[in-house]
């Protein structure tokens, strides 16, 4: 069987590499052992939302004091701007607004009540802006450990807002965010459980924050429901993984992979390759089975879901394709903070069009690497995970298309 | 119950192993106790030691005398506090590069310290431990055990306070009173100031710092402090303490303890007592040393590595590169009425209570022979044995599977509750130790903001989000000692969980030591 | 000129490259777990009931407690086995297998499995029961009072899916068939297709045949697995070693061995050495060889269909079932489906349609079952298509009986494309 491109992983860049080359016009293979970590993302676009530890305004503004092979600096601000729009426009991004203006970030309120910059987010995510300054209601479900509500208020409470924290029995006794979300799903009426909420809501409610678990498929009815039910402004706060809001944007990747054709080979585990040259012209599976291909992109997803391997002498590997893994910095720094920044810094170099170096100076001609397999950025220091992979597999599916001609 | 007025004030400094055995000793005799600790119950090398209850048969060869001693308490401490302790045992093995002749050397010394030995069919400790070499061509079973410290320590204190004693947790001690070459005070300085304890003796067991505290004394104590570092294995990996069968030296135990199993230890000499910094190399060491019992150990999951440092008093003119008595020291600091007490080990920690309390009762001329060996800890008697298992099967007995607070140890939300309601403890680094919150795999990255939340729900003006930043930190930096395989994905996912959700910052400035000491 | 990447071994390019994992393996894969909970939010049980408290909690979390001590447990017992944790999990946990050892160990400690799973766990037997009179069987099951009476005695739900017992039609068509000579392939039919299903092993035999292959069908098929995923280890135990037997002279000659059951071929590939430790040359020979007939296809004869299919003009939903999420080759025969023109495909939403097996059919778990292929039936009552196909023969039976749509495997959709009218494909 063959393929224009086989992408490697179902990280968000993988998604976004395939949902473009589809659109295209291409045939697309996403080859992935397991789930990737929009599991655990807590919604919205994060592009840059820390610099040197303090919160940024203008994320495009900020690049220009990033490593020079930071993946913003090899895309440049314009590219950069139109992966973001694309996404903006696309079906994935769909019900992602911008709060702060097109190019300024905007807090999004986390379940331990601190502040998370990003550039947009769904409407129904709490943003510090709805929030200050009104009469809030923090809502728990009686039973879900996953939503530390009471360090929620906490903090808000310590900010001189006011806030009262209530718990309720969940709908259809499930205590897991998932168990709930189905249970919204699944509701026939989600506005009369929301109007008997009302008997236990302080009556001068002006926000109710709920954990992100109102429904994994009809979120956007049930929080109308809320909404008209309650009398109030209702907002999603995220939840610990498993995250509702980055399970959502993965189920409309999925939902718009399948729709326009694209091929999913879940479970199947790339563990090398034929090429000719500084060309790949398969792909080989654990199984033993290959796929020919034109272009390859790898969204593996770094260390954190297997894109990258470090063995106990701390040294870095890419298992897949056998890229040489660059380290900046020995894994074995002294400080949890400079360790783990060693982990996310190490990775695979890249030339502008997010192709690995073949031989000399020479990069691939059809591999991209994308997200946290590339070298020197740091998504937790930085909160941009979800910018850099839209930006990196956006423009690695434009690079191979561009590639494959016509 | 209370005697606080009977006898004689003794001020006894650090409330590790040691402190806790020397206060307990004393208030059996009637004195009127104090101790004082600078942190929680066995924060210092108390907790950070390899958990085991010594059969003693590790020094059979090189020490027999000791050796006896620690079989003697062992027996003792499993009386005293079942509940603390696991009777896991312990296996001597021969690997090919052990010498030949230790096997016999090493039954003997066993029978002659009386402790119980039998030497087992190598195919049957191979089929019986996976994991282990094939290579083993001697075995012995020795009854070693494992200890849980904080549990044993709380049990103690909790005696020594039913007696009418008083244990000051994180109060430092600061200086002396000394007028007239006599103890008259202790200063000290807590969370609300300080104080001063009117004292007519102290006993320095300040473990590692007992250097520190017998300068505050006046005095010199010459100590060695030998760091040890341990890595910790994600779960049991054997079922019983193996042991090389070889003169006791460095990298030679893996013991399955708690959910999890230690190997260790490196040995290297220290100048400061509150080190717990592991070097990288000394992490790769540690596994090629343990390469040759455990093969593959580099494929294993490892969740963290950490250091304790041994206190041991450096006897006068003893022979460089000779390696330093297990036994304990008392040393008498003269007519002023303070001692220090160093050295031995968690197992002995009874027996350096009652040697140090004969010293204290003959200073004030009390003819009162000790009875730390006979009383009985807990009230009821003792609980029952316990291990590991017990935190699972409870919460599959109660179905309350969704409600662990931690899951990786099995923690349901309202333990946590009651300590915090009952005790009033909510220092979540106090509550992880008393109920190992934030052991298992994740290290934190899920049971951290649940307790957050839990603490700040029951208290509103505790700083939960600072406690919630220092207890991620003290997590990593353990964690990040061993980020390879899993583990570093693990480390990577905890990152994403605190930073990209949570949105809590990571400096390593705001938590420089990122533990209580 | 070219670089390969990949450790080839000698199986290369056919099954399984990387070794077998045996019981051991799979306990230690308890420490990838970094508790990530991607797991619990695909496990289709734990997403209906609090019952179960899903794949992270009954696997790598419980197992390191139960390698301490022996622990008294039900968290294993509502896992169905269907494996969608273990093919989600990003880091390489073998999930299933762990709940499923463990499940073992409770049924050992419990003195044995019910009498009823002890039925379901040997469908050949009903299987032989049935041929011999299948007016008397279908009339029987048929008969609700018949069920109830089952269902009092063995604990069998009196609502399962039970299939339509068909003879020894397959078999027999066999007997009558001839082949040419061409390269040899062997076909596992499994017990649906000789005692429920004859059609799909009619279709997987013609297209085999007409792609130029000579077949071999070996005479017993049944690998076992209901008593493997139940935890009836030790039963299982023979009858797993006699089925490599059986199989090792085609292996040994290097043949392929298709299945068209899922589960079958997942179960020869690596239940056999996951569960019972079989990893000796023998069986891992036979595990290589082994390979789902539509991954075949995919891979060797793409672009026959590609070229050659007829119009099947059908509008069709695919349910990929989960058991072929082991296989580690994704969806084959959706792949392969896309390439025969005129067909308008839609994918199953649902990752699982509950029966996993033979879990639907216990009384106990029939009502989970029904909760977790709810969306299934629902979709499928929405679109109402022409054809549902699936891969799976226990979700097949599942799913005509649920939502009343005739359900087939791809082979025979397949079979139809390729204009071959030997086997009773469907009705126009
Ligand atoms: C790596 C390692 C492994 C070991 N393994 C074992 C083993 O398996 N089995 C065994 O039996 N033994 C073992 N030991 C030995 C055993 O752990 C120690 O002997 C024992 O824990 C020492 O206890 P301690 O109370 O003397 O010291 P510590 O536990 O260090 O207690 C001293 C206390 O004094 C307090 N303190 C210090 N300064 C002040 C101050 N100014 N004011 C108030 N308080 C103060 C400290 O906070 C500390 O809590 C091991 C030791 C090491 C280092
Ligand atoms: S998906 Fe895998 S790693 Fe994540 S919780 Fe489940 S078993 Fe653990
Ligand atoms: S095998 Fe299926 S039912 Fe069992 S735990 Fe895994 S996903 Fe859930």
């Amino acid at each position: 069987m063959n393929y224009d491109v086989v992408v490697i992983g179902t990280e968000l860049d993988g998604w976004v590499a395939a949902a473009r080359l589809l659109e295209l016009g291409r045939s697309v293979c996403i080859a992935a052992p397991g789930e990737g970590s929009l599991h655990y993302a807590p919604g919205g676009l994060h592009v840059l939302g820390h610099l040197q530890g303090q919160p940024v305004t203008e994320p495009y503004a900020g690049i220009s004091a990033l490593h020079d092979h930071h993946p913003y600096r090899l895309a440049g601000a314009d590219r950069m701007h139109a992966a973001l729009s694309w996404f903006d426009n696309s079906p994935l991004g769909a019900g992602f607004t911008y709060r702060g203006g097109q190019r300024c970030n905007s807090l999004a309120v986390t379940s331990a009540g601190l502040q998370l910059p990003v550039l947009s987010s769904c409407d129904h995510q709490a943003g510090v802006e709805q929030v200050q300054g009104n009469v809030m209601t923090v809502l728990n479900f009686s039973g879900h450990r996953d939503f530390p509500s009471g360090l929620l208020a906490a903090e808000f409470i310590r900010n001189g807002e006011r806030v009262t924290a209530i718990a309720v029995d969940p709908p259809g006794a499930r205590t897991d965010s998932v168990t709930i979300a189905n249970a919204f799903d699944t509701m026939d009426d989600p506005g009369a459980w929301f109007g008997d909420l009302s008997a236990v809501l302080p009556g001068d409610t002006d926000v109710l924050l709920v954990p992100a678990v109102l429904g994994s498929k009809r979120h956007r009815d049930v929080i109308a429901a809320a909404t008209r039910a309650l009398d109030c402004t209702v907002l999603e706060v995220p939840t610990l993984p498993p995250c509702l809001p980055g399970i959502r944007l993965r189920n409309a990747c999925e939902r718009y992979i399948h729709e326009q054709a694209g091929t999913l080979r879940r479970g199947f585990r790339v563990a090398g390759m034929d090429a000719d040259q500084d060309r790949v012209r398969s792909v080989t599976g654990s199984t033993g089975q290959t796929i020919d291909v034109s272009a390859v992109i790898l969204a593996t997803g770094g260390v954190l879901m297997g894109g990258l391997e470090v063995d106990s002498h701390g040294k870095i590997t890419e298992p897949a394709m056998g890229l040489d893994a660059c380290q900046t910095q020995p894994l074995s720094k002294v400080g949890a903070e400079q360790a783990v920044d060693a982990l996310h810094r190490a990775g695979i170099e890249t030339d502008e069009d997010f192709r690995p170096r073949h031989s000399g100076s020479r990069p691939w001609q059809n591999l991209h690497v994308t997200g946290r397999n590339l070298a020197h950025w740091n998504p937790g220091a930085e909160i941009s995970a979800e910018g850099v992979a839209i930006v990196s597999g956006w423009l690695a599916a434009e690079a191979a298309h561009r590639e494959l001609g016509s | 119950m209370d005697k606080s007025t009977a006898g004689p004030r003794v001020v006894v400094v650090g409330g590790g192993a040691t402190g806790c055995g020397v206060a307990r000793d004393l208030i059996l005799r009637g004195f009127d106790v104090t101790l004082v600790e600078y942190g929680d119950l066995g924060c210092g090398t108390s907790s950070r030691f390899h958990g085991m209850l010594q059969s003693g048969a590790r020094y059979a060869v090189s020490d027999t005398v000791y050796a006896g001693e620690c079989m003697r308490e062992r027996r003792i401490i499993n009386k005293l506090a079942p509940e603390a302790v696991e009777e896991t045992g312990g296996l001597f093995v021969s690997l090919p590069d052990d010498p030949a002749d230790y096997g016999d050397k090493f039954f003997a010394g066993c029978q002659e310290a009386d402790i119980p030995v039998r030497e087992l069919d190598p195919a049957d400790v191979m089929a019986s431990e996976p994991a282990i070499s094939r290579g083993v061509h001697r075995a012995f079973a020795v009854p070693d055990a494992t200890v849980q410290p904080w549990r044993l320590l709380n049990l103690v204190a909790a005696d020594i306070r039913r007696r009418g004693g008083r244990v000051l947790l994180r109060h430092r001690v600061t200086s002396f009173d000394m007028t007239g070459g006599r103890v008259r005070a202790v200063e000290v300085e807590g969370p609300s100031g300080s104080l001063r304890l009117e004292a007519d003796a102290v006993v320095n067991a300040a473990g590692p710092w007992s250097g520190e505290i017998a300068r505050l004394l006046g005095q010199d104590v010459a100590l060695e402090l030998t760091k040890g570092s341990i890595l910790v294995f994600a779960h049991r990996l054997v079922t019983r303490a193996i042991n090389r069968c070889r003169m006791p030296s460095s990298f030679d135990i893996m013991v399955p303890t708690g959910t999890v199993s230690l190997f260790g230890t490196t040995s290297e000499v220290v100048d400061d007592p509150s080190t717990t910094l592991v070097r990288p190399q000394e992490v790769q060491d540690l596994l090629d040393a343990a390469e040759p019992m455990i093969p593959g150990i580099r494929d294993r999951r490892v969740l963290r590595a950490w250091a304790g440092v041994r206190p041991i008093v450096k006897p006068d003119n003893w022979p460089s590169g000779r390696s330093l008595p297990r036994r304990h020291t008392v040393i008498d600091h003269g007519a002023s009425g303070a001692f220090t007490i160093c050295g031995g080990s968690w197992t002995t920690h009874r027996m350096m209570g009652e040697d140090a309390g004969d010293h204290v009762a003959s200073f004030f001329g009390i003819n009162r022979p000790s009875e730390s060996a006979t009383t009985p800890l807990s009230p009821d008697g003792g609980g029952s044995a316990w291990n590991p298992t017990t935190n699972y099967q409870g919460v599959e007995d109660a179905q309350t599977r969704k409600r662990t607070l931690c899951e990786c140890e099995s923690i349901d939300r309202d333990l946590v509750s009651q300590m915090v309601n009952d005790e009033g403890l909510k220092r979540f680094h106090d509550l992880r130790r008393r109920l190992r919150i934030g052991f298992g795999p994740c290290q934190g990255t899920f049971c951290g903001s649940r307790l957050a939340g839990l603490v700040a729900h029951l208290d509103q003006d505790f700083p939960a989000q600072k406690e919630l930043e220092a207890f991620w930190a003290e997590r990593l930096k353990g964690a990040t000692r061993t980020a390879w395989g899993h583990h570093a994905r693990q480390i990577i996912l905890s990152d994403a969980v605190f930073r990209e959700n949570l949105g809590i910052r990571l400096d390593d400035k705001a938590h420089p030591a990122g533990d209580d000491r | 000129m070219t670089t390969t990447h990949l450790d080839r071994d000698s199986h290369e390019g056919r099954g399984f490259s990387v070794p077998l994992m045996t019981p051991a393996m799979v306990r230690q894969s308890m420490d990838n777990c970094t508790k990530c909970n991607v797991c619990q939010v695909h496990c289709p049980v734990a997403g209906v009931t609090d019952a179960f408290a899903g794949p992270k909690y009954a696997g790598p979390q419980a197992e390191r407690f139960r390698i301490i001590d022996a622990v008294d447990e039900t968290a294993p017992m509502l896992c169905s086995g269907c494996g969608i944790c273990t093919s989600v999990c990003p880091n390489d946990v073998a999930i299933t297998d762990i709940i499923t050892l463990a499940k073992a160990d409770q049924v050992d400690r419990a003195g044995g499995i019910g009498l009823g799973q002890r039925l379901l766990n040997r469908p050949e037997l009903i299987g032989r029961l049935g041929s011999l009179a299948p007016w008397l069987a279908n009339g029987v099951l048929a008969n609700s009072l018949f069920r109830q009476i089952a269902v009092a005695v063995t604990g069998v739900s009196r609502d399962a899916p039970l299939p339509r017992f068909a003879g020894q039609r397959f078999r027999r068509w066999l007997k009558h068939l001839s082949q040419r000579e061409g390269p040899q392939i062997t076909y596992f039919s499994g017990c649906a297709v000789d005692h429920y299903d004859p059609d799909v092993g009619i279709a997987a035999v013609s297209v085999l045949n007409s792609l130029g292959y000579k077949v071999t069908v070996p005479p017993d098929a049944c690998c076992s697995l209901p008593m493997l995923s139940s935890g009836d280890f030790e039963t299982a135990r023979p009858r797993a070693r006699k089925m490599i037997e059986l199989l090792t002279p085609s292996a040994g000659a290097g043949q392929t061995i298709v299945g068209t059951s899922t589960s079958c071929t997942l179960t020869l590939k690596s239940k056999y050495a996951a569960y019972l430790g079989f990893d000796d040359r023998q069986a891992s020979e036979v595990a290589h060889a082994v390979s789902d007939i539509c991954g075949y296809l995919l891979e060797h004869h793409a672009d026959t269909f590609a070229k050659a299919s007829a119009r099947v003009p059908k509008r069709v939903l695919y349910h990929g079932p989960c058991q072929l999420r082991g296989h580690h080759i994704g969806q084959p025969a959706l792949e392969l489906l896309r390439l025969v023109p005129g067909i308008t495909i839609e994918l199953s939403q649902a990752s699982c349609c509950g029966v996993a097996g033979t879990y639907g059919y216990d009384q106990e778990k029939r009502p989970i079952a029904v909760d977790v292929g709810r969306s299934l039936i629902e979709q499928i009552a929405d679109s109402r298509p022409d054809l549902v196909i699936c891969d799976s023969e226990t979700c097949r039976w599942n799913i005509e009986q649920a939502s009343g749509v005739p359900c087939l495997h791809p082979i025979q959709v397949l079979a139809q494309a390729m204009e071959l009218t030997s086997g009773k494909v469907f009705q126009d």
